[in-house]
């Protein structure tokens, strides 16, 4: 439950920052496992559209290829959001590690 | 036959609104396929690839759900104490009032203790079940309709004081509850009756005891009354009301054993009405069983008011 919650947080962050180059539900579904983030179809794929939705994503449906898909790309405020949580992540990650270096 | 992620997709979209339909039924449909070829590129026969992708994307109304951003309970935690601190104190309030009003109609049209009894108890499950209904009903459209904004702001000024066990607001009910239900069971004795002989009352307890004697019980109760509620505003057993207690509890038990000893208590003509072959010993026998419980009951009351206070003060320690 507490691995859950840990993921939760950063699959956010690696949609936005994958996203800055635009990409479709599997496709990025694919890309992120590839990349090492746990996550699966059904927490994504409503995660992408609540992302839209409070405009930290844009959206287009490509109809070139046979099959049209519907593509995301990430917004100017999706970019200050994933710098924002970027730096909340790296002040974290000093913390974690000054904390398991002390013995 | 519809194929699985025909029924998959249209399960799904059933509880998303019209105008989002087409487009997230198209999207889910896309990456359901795009699923399915990426397992069968790798071996894997349609079918079972199929089943595979659509059993991990899971129950179609919960991905609907986080589709829509619907919340998937009734009543969140943002209202949930709300609720149930309200709930809590409707049903105090409208269930006695609700029920004694409904017994109070039902014996002045007449009706005997059984019926009565019966209708008691129905109307406290109806009212009871009202408020909660209605009072859920009413939480789960605030819920729905931005709770968020709703969340009353916690104060400190709303802390009970602590109270000891033994003198909290549940043991004020208790007796106030029961002295009402004494006061209104010596009533019901003289006018309507536990026991009818062809429709007239024969009460248990001596008619010549009104109105002078009950003017004493209705006092006694009173002051009985009286310290319950001085007992739940002090919050614990002091030393001075466990001796008021001691002292009401004597008076009590004397009165009383003073009225049986005179024989002025018991109704001889109940005795005579429900014993006929020999009033007189049956009526010795109650009696004395009456005057062991006054003693017991009066020996208790003041026994469980030093305990109370004792426990109190070693717990203070």
């Amino acid at each position: 439950m507490h691995l859950q919650e840990l993921r939760r947080g950063t699959v956010v962050l690696g949609c936005l920052y994958l996203l800055r180059d635009s990409g479709y539900g599997y496709g990025l579904l694919e890309d992120l496992q590839a990349r090492g983030f746990a996550v699966d179809a059904n927490t994504l794929y409503p995660l992408l559209r609540r992302l839209e939705k409070q405009g930290y994503l844009a959206s287009e449906w490509n109809t070139e290829e046979s099959r049209p898909r519907k593509f995301y790309r990430t917004s100017p405020a999706g970019v200050r959001l994933a710098e924002a949580l970027s730096a909340d992540w790296r002040s974290l990650t000093t913390a974690i590690e000054s904390l398991t270096q002390e013995k | 036959m519809t194929s699985y992620t025909d029924r998959y997709v249209d399960a799904a979209m059933r509880t998303v609104p019209e105008d989002s339909r087409v487009d997230l039924s198209a999207e889910l449909r896309v990456s359901i396929d795009d699923a399915i070829e990426a397992r069968t590129e790798g071996g894997e026969p349609r079918d079972d690839a199929e089943r595979a992708v659509l059993t991990e994307l899971g129950d179609p109304e919960r991905l609907a759900a986080g589709y829509v951003d619907r919340p998937l309970h009734l009543i969140g935690p943002t209202v949930y104490l709300d609720w149930w601190r309200l709930l809590r104190l409707l049903l105090w309030i409208a269930v006695p009032i609700a029920t004694v009003g409904i017994v109070l109609g039902r014996m002045a049209s007449g009706a005997g203790v059984g019926e009565v009894f019966g209708t008691a108890v129905t109307a406290i499950l109806t009212v009871g079940v009202h408020v909660v209904f209605w009072t859920t009903l009413l939480f789960v459209i605030v819920e729905r309709t931005g709770a968020r904004s709703t969340k009353t702001e916690w104060s400190v000024e709303e802390l009970p004081e602590v109270r000891a066990s033994g003198a909290g607001r549940a043991d004020l009910v208790a007796s106030l509850i029961f002295l009402v239900i004494m006061i209104g069971a010596v009533v019901w004795d003289r006018l309507i009756g536990f026991v009818q002989i062809d429709g007239v009352a024969v009460p248990v307890l001596n008619p010549g005891l009104w109105p002078v004697w009950i003017s004493v019980l209705l006092v006694v109760v009173a002051a009985e009354a009286v310290f319950a509620i001085m007992l739940y505003r002090a919050g614990r057993w002091t030393r001075g009301l466990v001796v008021v207690n001691g002292v009401l509890a004597i008076v009590a038990a004397a009165i009383g054993l003073g009225l049986l000893a005179s024989g002025t208590l018991l109704n001889p003509e109940f005795f005579t009405a429900v014993a006929s072959r020999d009033p007189g010993s049956v009526q010795q026998v109650v009696s004395v069983g009456v005057a062991v419980g006054m003693v017991v009951t009066a020996g208790w009351d003041i026994v469980d008011g030093v305990i109370k206070s004792g426990r109190q003060h070693r717990a203070a320690k």
